[in-house]
């Protein structure tokens, strides 16, 4: 239904109200709740439009309760819009039209489709007979996502038995047996370790790109953000505040450099102050921030005032980036 | 035909599932098929005692409330079977949000809903309601015609989907209530009105349990059509209500999941 050249997911002016219980705390409140209770309209997602094209990889950052998972909700047919168009491979989503619902797939980190006392198998050659998969397509996909994933071992052993990282590894099997063309992965890698983490980032990756499948990614974890995704959307309280590569936040966000200085000889704090705001100093080494346009220049005037060794430029870590934007968003509401 | 098919399929995988849960755990198994088995066997006890003061009720003798009992005990058996399970997932799914990973399937979700659990603990409770029914009908002396049996077994049917159909739309309000544990304790609560013959409901009960809420006639109708004695608009009422019961069921879920707000995560 959805030609090359068309987006593979289009969302305009996409609005979603939820009427929320407000609670107050104490036992008398509770008393109170039982005959009268206060609703108010919490808006988690307020007017967001994007369009995404097949093969892409889109992070979606923002805070926890920003809106990123409501958004994937409707995306996928879960959640009714309060207003606005969604479009996801031509396909009105909560039509839930079978056709549709064959060619994507929703991965919950903290949900699970895995039968808990059965092996994981059990639970794909479920998932072979509801999505119509033809026996010998199952095999040569189930056999390419174990090896792909090396977990051969715990295919036959009931779910409740693996580890976390062994689950989430076979839940992702579990979604992607039907070879979906549009993945929408929400927290994929929460809870496990770090390099259980790489693990499941290359195989997504890897997943991309044979498969030329477009995939929406929220993770709190910067790194798969960074690793997985060119293009990122930024959401804070149910609003997009930006849509672009990732690689021009730093730019369009980030107020200061970083510069790593080691000296020759100790020197004072004081002497430091001039040059930016000091961050770390110890005599031999500091760290400074400073105003990105005046970086080369307070590097050249450190070169010729202090007895420097050595000095290094560096851009300021995207989390750090990201955590001011939001600070910033929070402090300002 | 290849969407009958899938579903059947997909219906007898999920009891092969289900089947392999229950050996994983046969010590709960076996338990609890001896309890359902003492519950009947006290069930039958019961009616005895009131047949020790009594010859009748409603108009009914003890053989025949024993052949009532029996189809009573067959539509119980399904109910725990399939109902019971099925509907407190269902009533869970809505309430932990897990009813996401459902919805987005390519098949019916009120299929899923409906068919993914089962529990095999009531087997013997069914066997034993299909021997009463055989016993009490031949001790009757009762020779039903194949149409007699065949009626039986589709008023069986039409008993077990209205059961259905109305537990269905009682989980279904777990859309709206954000939790309610006991929702799914109405329908068994309401099972002493299935286990005794339809005359005993007069005046607003009647309207009540044989009209509005036709569950005095599950056990009863079939039960009098076995006995030759049915009358026609009670078996007419029976199969209607059990249609629109299930069309009710399948337009308020349809209703009910715009309202489905998930979970956060």
């Amino acid at each position: 239904m959805t030609s090359v050249s068309e987006p593979v997911i289009s969302v305009s002016h996409l609005k979603k109200h939820f009427s929320v219980y407000k609670k107050r705390p104490g036992l008398l409140a509770s008393i109170r709740s039982l005959w009268q209770r206060e609703y108010e309209t919490v808006a988690a997602v307020d007017d967001i439009s994007f369009t995404i094209n097949q093969g892409e990889v889109v992070g979606f950052i923002g805070q926890n309760g920003a809106g990123k998972t409501t958004t994937l909700k409707i995306l996928s047919g879960l959640l009714y819009p309060t207003s606005g168009e969604v479009s996801v491979l031509g396909y009105n989503p909560w039509d839930r039209k079978s056709a549709f619902q064959k060619q994507f797939s929703l991965v919950l980190g903290q949900k699970n489709q895995l039968w808990w006392d059965l092996p994981a198998m059990e639970t794909f050659l479920l998932n072979q007979a509801i999505y119509d998969i033809p026996e010998a397509q199952f095999r040569k996909t189930l056999n390419k996502l174990v090896a792909l994933l090396a977990v051969a071992d715990c295919v036959q052993i009931q779910v409740r038995k693996l580890s976390l990282g062994q689950r989430m590894k076979c839940e992702l099997i579990a979604a992607l047996l039907h070879n979906p063309k549009v993945l929408f992965l929400d927290e994929p890698t929460i809870g496990l370790d770090v390099v259980m983490q790489k693990t499941l980032r290359d195989f997504i990756a890897e997943y991309n790109r044979e498969f030329k499948a477009t995939v929406i990614l929220t993770s709190h974890y910067m790194d798969d953000v960074k690793e997985l995704c060119e293009r990122v959307i930024m959401i804070d309280h149910g609003k997009k505040i930006y849509d672009g590569l990732l690689s021009n936040i730093i730019s369009k966000y980030a107020r200061n450099k970083i510069l790593s200085v080691i000296f020759s000889t100790s020197v004072t704090k004081k002497s430091l102050a001039e040059f930016g705001t000091i961050k770390d100093w110890d005599g031999s080494t500091a760290t400074l921030l400073v105003p990105r346009k005046e970086a080369t220049k307070q590097a050249a005037r450190l070169l010729e005032s202090l007895p420097v060794q050595d000095l290094n430029i560096e851009e300021a870590p995207l989390e750090a980036i990201i955590r001011e934007v939001f600070g910033n968003k929070a402090q300002s509401a | 035909m290849h969407t009958f098919q899938k579903y059947w399929h997909i219906f007898w995988h999920l009891r092969k599932l289900e089947l392999m849960r229950m050996m994983e755990y046969r010590g709960d198994f076996i338990f609890f098929s001896f309890l359902s088995t003492l519950w009947t066997i006290f069930n039958f006890f019961f009616f005895s005692l009131i047949f020790n003061v009594s010859d009748t009720i409603a108009g009914w003798s003890a053989d025949e409330m024993y052949l009532l009992l029996g189809t009573f005990t067959i539509l119980d058996a399904f109910t725990w079977t399939f109902f019971y399970h099925n509907m407190s997932s269902y009533t869970r799914h809505v309430f932990t949000g897990s009813l996401s990973m459902l919805l987005t399937k390519p098949i019916s979700t009120i299929f899923l809903l409906t068919t993914a659990k089962n529990s095999y603990n009531n087997i013997f409770r069914f066997f034993i309601g299909c021997f009463t029914v055989y016993h009490y009908t031949k001790k009757l002396g009762v020779q039903p015609s194949v149409w007699d049996i065949t009626l039986y077994c589709l008023l069986i049917f039409a008993s077990l989907l209205l059961i259905y159909a109305v537990w269905f739309i009682t989980a279904t309000f777990a859309f709206w209530i954000e939790k309610l544990d006991n929702i799914n304790e109405i329908i068994p609560g309401l099972r002493r009105v299935m286990q005794v013959p339809k005359g005993v409901f007069v005046g607003a009960s009647s309207l009540l349990f044989t009209v509005v809420l036709p569950f005095g006639l599950v056990s009863s109708v079939p039960s009098e059509v076995l006995l030759q004695r049915a009358d026609v608009p009670s078996i007419i009422w029976l199969l209607l209500s059990s249609v629109i019961a299930v069309v009710g069921a399948i337009k308020f879920f349809t209703f009910a999941i715009k309202k489905y707000s998930s979970v956060g995560n």
